[in-house]
């Protein structure tokens, strides 16, 4: 057996198709291998239908790389974080720990938004009080936000900690007092007097990061800023864990992101197993019915054959998809449930070829002589007549994959699938559902297509390779 | 056996399927809950309308209620709520096969209805449209296709198509769809969106039929794209494989012009295994019709599909499965007298 | 004058291992009203022989030459339409070898044995579905087998209804490849009988291939046999039957059983030649039990043995 798989394989990378169709499943297993290793195993349901990770994505954002294209600069996210302060100013009393980020900005465009987060606090005994501020290139000082860390409770004891679990997350865009803040510096030095509610719609960072042009619009102020955090802390045990800023850009990533943030790289690349899996173990057990019933019923005849052959008839004659979304719909199955489902309507088919194969080698002379030497009919059925139709069993599992992966990437794209755990064709569901093809979010619709396409085609490829294989007359140019 | 008998034989067994297919519908929802879920939704809205027409003649609040509870359990009675599901089958069946499935939660008609047989009827004719149009163009242009390819067998068109249609296996023809619409709605704004008319509906016979036309152009091309490649390759294969027989050679022989040889002697005897091919290639066809007219929003029952899918509607979906079914079998029906008509050999 | 003329015939097919002399360079001529039996082993050059006549070749063609004159007309210059319109059919026809596969399934028979009256004389159906039924009566079926289908007819059915189809454009010449082979013995006979009647009432011209040359001897007026492409002995019935000069033709009559003999019937050993690369000189000698000197270095000519009677044995002829 092994000498004619290696001589099979032999004659499957002789073919162009055959080579492709290698080369891209290889490719397939190593990233799918990448996945399963690195990933967490519940990642469907802790982190990717988890919105708080994603907070600080920006919404809906083509992938970085579409810079490179675009005339203007468009404003890539900025990420700003330190544990360490950077400068502790000592005094009597209180002490200022001053956590300062200096950094440069050229987009041509206002972040989309930005964000403040703080972790872990702990304190003595007086709650520290927090200032942002942010200096910008024109020499123009805006204090944005104070934060007075919640004081200690009745039933408390020192050290006391705040936003250890959960960190506190303000995004500056949307906050009241910010924007009251930004509407005074606008008055002050701008003398514009923009109510809240407009300041609003424009955008606060428009404003943070813009100087006022005469038609109410404001030109990106370019240059180098100074984002500060002014800590007093009472105490000289008093910390601040992790302080953080994201300054939101309108291009994200490898692939982008989705409505909620996504990084759509990251569960793109969780696809891959999922779908690898569903494909191969799908047909797997497929094959293994399939050929089973075909080789039982072909052989033994008689009643059996029979009642094979009307199940098998009776399952072909059922339109698949109509009730496969009813049972993908009342049952709302897991992703076994589903391949299992799809192995019930999937046998018939390769039984009844399996069958006529299976009728032809009966009346050969191979099976004749061994019921003359007395063989069992099990063992004429697995090693005399499986052998023989071994090859085409292969290439139909082979080529039944790609069918089970469509039919996973049709339901979830109908919504029927498995919620925890993304597939392509989840991802494909979501964007769709958000209306991206008419807002044009190519990032989203096309990159999970052409995927579960490059996938599906690789197995179309090596099934092409083998058919030479299987059909030797081809072969043989007849 | 004669002609009659056979179709009665054909026509037997897919029935028996819309049977088996309806069983399996009914215990599946027995079995989960769901069917006793719906026909007691169907028993509040009867309670329901009840209640109002009650209302008129009884004023007294409490013996109101008591009157409607007393209905209520007559109707439980009479329904065989009281009963586990299974002994409800024969009316359940009777109930999937007339659509006499109640109203539904949310969606509604479009003129308005909630009774889940209007719903689902008034959306029926569209997607028939949809899908016969497209067959009926993939199967010309496939057939055309075919029988050009297989006068030039080993020719590079020959091996690109059959590359093409093999592509075609693994291509997801409602992601093209989504492909069309990116490209031809939104970025070069040729064709509209998706829907079957634009808002407001333009006035005069002609120019809604055109409309309608314009709308339907991108769905029924992405349907068309799907079946076209593997449809005109095994229209190729057959047409070859008929062309080596023995009769064509004599037909040749005879002198008779090329074209009917190609005709009479080629096509028309390769016409009853592309038949059957047709109708292995159905099923597909109708699965690849939902899903485009989810993304097309044509207002067909496949659309509706997703819409009830969204809206959590029991009935509904059950109402469509059956008519996704029925329409199914049917088609298959019609392919199956087909056959015979086209193949005196069965018919003995 | 001959009705038919064959000189120096070739067809050569293409393959891989270079180009398969089926018919090499074949001369025949036949009288009108005469039947020509062609005999030969399987791989022969038979049917060939009797495409090449037709003019129905396959596509993979490496050598077509040759003169073909029939009835005084040189029909191998017409052109591909001319040939199809006037001759095709109309002056040769053709019952094929295995009546299984010959017709059309889906079409009904009497429409296929009217098919080429109709397309190729104008003349309307009435006229022509009449002739197809009183062919059908000749050849001794009943006039309503005009609304069977082909899988309905048995084997024997089948083969008459093919001979009625060839004779509907009242052709001069009929080939006849194998038209027995797949009977049984009884409906053989059956054939044969109507073969010869056909002959002798309508005077049709024939060419009757075969490799059982005793049933050739039911039939035919001259007998021409084919071994490897090449004709190797030709002569009327009387010469070839009772004074065969070629050992071919020898061992090949002296292989029939006879019912009143006590002879065990021989056989030839060896097998024939792969067309490709044909065994120098003459074709025979690796088989022939009287080869000698010259017959493995140089092809014998076509000897005449007297009128009518050629042999291609250097037995014959030249160096003895």
């Amino acid at each position: 057996m092994g000498e004619r798989t290696r001589s099979t394989f032999k004659e499957l990378l002789s073919t162009g198709s055959g080579k492709a169709g290698v080369i891209f499943i290889s490719v397939l297993f190593i990233i799918s291998l990448g996945v399963v290793i690195t990933y967490p195993p519940d990642f469907g349901l802790k982190y990717w239908s988890n919105p708080v990770l994603w907070a600080d994505n920006p919404r809906a954002a083509p992938p970085a790389w579409t810079n490179l294209f675009t005339s203007d600069d468009k404003a890539e996210t900025i990420i700003l974080e330190t544990s360490v302060p950077s400068e502790r100013i000592p005094g009597i009393g209180t002490g200022i720990v001053l956590y300062t980020f200096d950094f440069n900005y050229n987009s041509d465009e206002a972040p989309t938004f930005t964000s403040m987060t703080i972790e872990n606090i702990r304190y003595n005994n007086r709650p520290p009080v927090l200032t942002v501020n942010i200096e910008r290139p024109d020499g123009n000082k805006i204090e944005l936000f104070k934060l007075i860390v919640r004081g200690p409770l009745p039933d408390e004891e020192a050290p006391f900690t705040r936003f250890g679990e959960t960190p506190f997350r303000i995004q500056f865009s949307g906050d009241t007092s910010v924007v009251g803040s930004v509407s005074n510096f606008l008055k002050q030095k701008f003398n514009i007097s923009m109510s809240n509610q407009d300041l609003l719609l424009s955008g606060v960072d428009t404003v943070v990061f813009g100087i006022p042009q005469d038609d109410e619009k404001f030109e990106v102020l370019k240059g180098s800023y100074k984002l500060q955090v002014e800590a007093f802390l009472y105490d000289d045990d008093d910390s601040i864990g992790k302080v953080k800023f994201v300054l939101g850009g309108s291009v994200f990533g490898f692939m982008g992101t989705d409505t909620l943030g996504r990084d759509l790289s990251i569960g793109l690349l969780f696809g891959f197993p999922v779908a690898l899996f569903i494909g191969l173990v799908a047909s797997s057990i497929t094959t293994v019915i399939g050929t089973s019933l075909g080789i039982i019923s072909g052989y033994m005849g008689g009643k059996t054959d029979t009642l094979i052959q009307r199940a098998a008839d009776i399952f072909t004659n059922i339109p698949l998809l109509p009730i496969l979304i009813f049972l993908a719909f009342i049952m709302r199955p897991n992703l076994l449930i589903i391949i299992l489902i799809l192995t019930v309507f999937g046998w018939p088919g390769l039984t009844i070829l399996i069958r006529s194969m299976v009728l032809q080698i009966r009346s050969g002379q191979l099976v004749e002589s061994s019921i003359t030497l007395g063989a069992s009919r099990l063992r004429i059925m697995l090693r005399h007549i499986f052998p023989q139709t071994a090859p085409f069993v292969f290439a139909q599992m082979i080529f039944f994959t790609p069918s089970a992966i469509l039919a996973e990437a049709a339901l979830s794209f109908l919504g029927l699938g498995d919620p925890s755990l993304p597939t392509w064709g989840q991802i494909l569901e979501y964007g769709f559902r958000n209306g991206g093809i008419f807002v044009g979010y190519w990032w989203w619709i096309l990159p999970p297509g052409i995927l579960i396409v490059i996938t599906a085609m690789t197995f179309v490829l090596i099934a092409l390779g083998m058919e030479p294989i299987i059909n030797p007359r081809l072969k043989r140019g007849n | 056996m004669g002609t009659a008998r056979l179709l009665a034989i054909k026509g037997g067994t897919l029935f028996g399927v819309l049977i088996a297919s309806l069983l399996l519908v009914i215990v599946v929802l027995g079995a989960t809950g769901v069917s006793d879920r719906m026909m007691g939704s169907i028993v509040n809205e009867e309670i329901r309308e009840l209640r109002q027409s009650l209302a008129q003649t009884i004023r007294d609040p409490i013996e109101l209620e008591r009157v409607v509870l007393v209905e209520r359990d007559q109707l439980i009675e009479f329904y065989g709520l009281d009963n586990p599901w299974y002994t409800r089958l024969p009316d359940m069946v009777w109930r999937i096969l007339s659509l006499d499935l109640g109203s539904a939660r949310t969606l509604k008609s479009f003129s308005g209805s909630t009774r889940v047989s209007d719903i689902v009827m008034e959306r029926f004719i569209n997607t028939v449209i949809l899908v016969t149009t497209a067959l009926a163009i993939s199967s010309v242009v496939g057939l055309y296709i075919g029988v050009k390819l297989a006068t030039r067998v080993g020719t590079k068109l020959d091996r690109g198509v059959s590359y093409i249609s093999a592509a075609s296996y693994a291509l997801p023809s409602w992601w093209v769809g989504i492909l069309f619409i990116l490209i031809f709605s939104f970025q070069f704004h040729i064709f509209p969106f998706g829907g079957i008319t634009s808002s407001p509906a333009p006035s005069g016979f002609l120019n809604r039929t055109l409309d309608i036309i314009w709308h339907a152009a991108l769905p029924v091309i992405t349907l068309t794209l799907a079946s076209v490649g593997s449809w005109a390759y095994v229209v190729r294969t057959m047409v070859l494989n008929t062309a080596q027989e023995d009769f064509v050679t004599v037909a040749r022989s005879k002198g008779l012009p090329e074209n009917t040889i190609m005709n009479r002697h080629i096509i028309r005897v390769a016409a009853p295994p592309i038949v059957t091919n047709l109708v292995l290639g159905l099923a597909a066809s109708f699965g690849g019709a939902i899903l485009t007219e989810t993304v097309f929003n044509w207002p067909g029952m496949g659309r509706l599909y997703y819409d009830a899918i969204l809206a959590l509607d029991e009935n509904v979906i059950v109402a469509l499965t059956f008519m996704f079914t029925l329409l199914y079998v049917s088609a298959r029906f019609i392919l199956e007298v087909l056959y015979i008509l086209l193949d005196p050999r069965v018919r003995y | 004058m001959e009705l038919l003329d064959i000189q120096n015939l070739k067809l050569y097919y293409q393959s891989s291992r270079g180009p398969v002399k089926a018919v090499d360079n074949i001369s025949l001529n036949l009288k009108k009203g005469e039947a020509l039996g062609i005999v030969g082993e399987s791989g022969s050059g038979k049917t060939s022989l009797s495409l090449a006549l037709m003019r129905v070749l396959p596509s993979n063609i490496d050598t077509n030459e040759g003169k073909v004159m029939l009835d005084g007309t040189n029909i191998t210059q017409l052109s591909e339409e001319d040939f199809r319109k006037q001759i095709r059919w109309n002056t040769i026809s053709m019952v094929f070898q295995g009546a299984m596969n010959s017709l059309n399934p889906v079409l009904k028979v009497g429409h296929q044995i009217a098919e080429p009256m109709l397309l190729k004389k104008n003349i309307d159906k009435k006229e022509a579905y009449t002739k197809t039924e009183n062919l059908l009566e000749m050849v001794g079926l009943s006039k309503e087998v005009f609304n069977r289908y082909a899988h309905e007819l048995s084997g024997g059915m089948k083969q008459r209804v093919m001979i009625a189809s060839a004779l509907i454009l009242n052709p001069s010449l009929v080939i006849l490849d194998e038209p027995t082979s797949a009977l049984d013995v009884s409906i053989q006979a059956q054939v044969m009988n109507l073969l010869k009647r056909l002959k002798k009432e309508f005077d049709i011209s024939m060419i009757f291939i075969t490799h059982d040359i005793a049933l050739s001897s039911d039939i035919c007026d001259k007998l021409a046999v084919l071994y490897a492409g090449e004709i190797i002995e030709n002569g009327t019935a009387e010469q070839m039957f009772g004074k065969p000069k070629h050992p071919y033709t020898q061992l090949l009559l002296a292989s029939i059983p006879g019912l009143k003999k006590n002879i065990h019937p021989k056989f030839i050993s060896g097998a024939p030649p792969d067309l490709t690369s044909p065994p120098s000189g003459c074709r025979f000698h690796p088989r022939c039990p009287h080869r000698f000197d010259p017959c493995d270095k140089k092809s014998p000519p076509a000897f005449k043995i007297e009128k009518d009677h050629v042999s291609r044995c250097w037995l014959n002829g030249g160096e003895k």
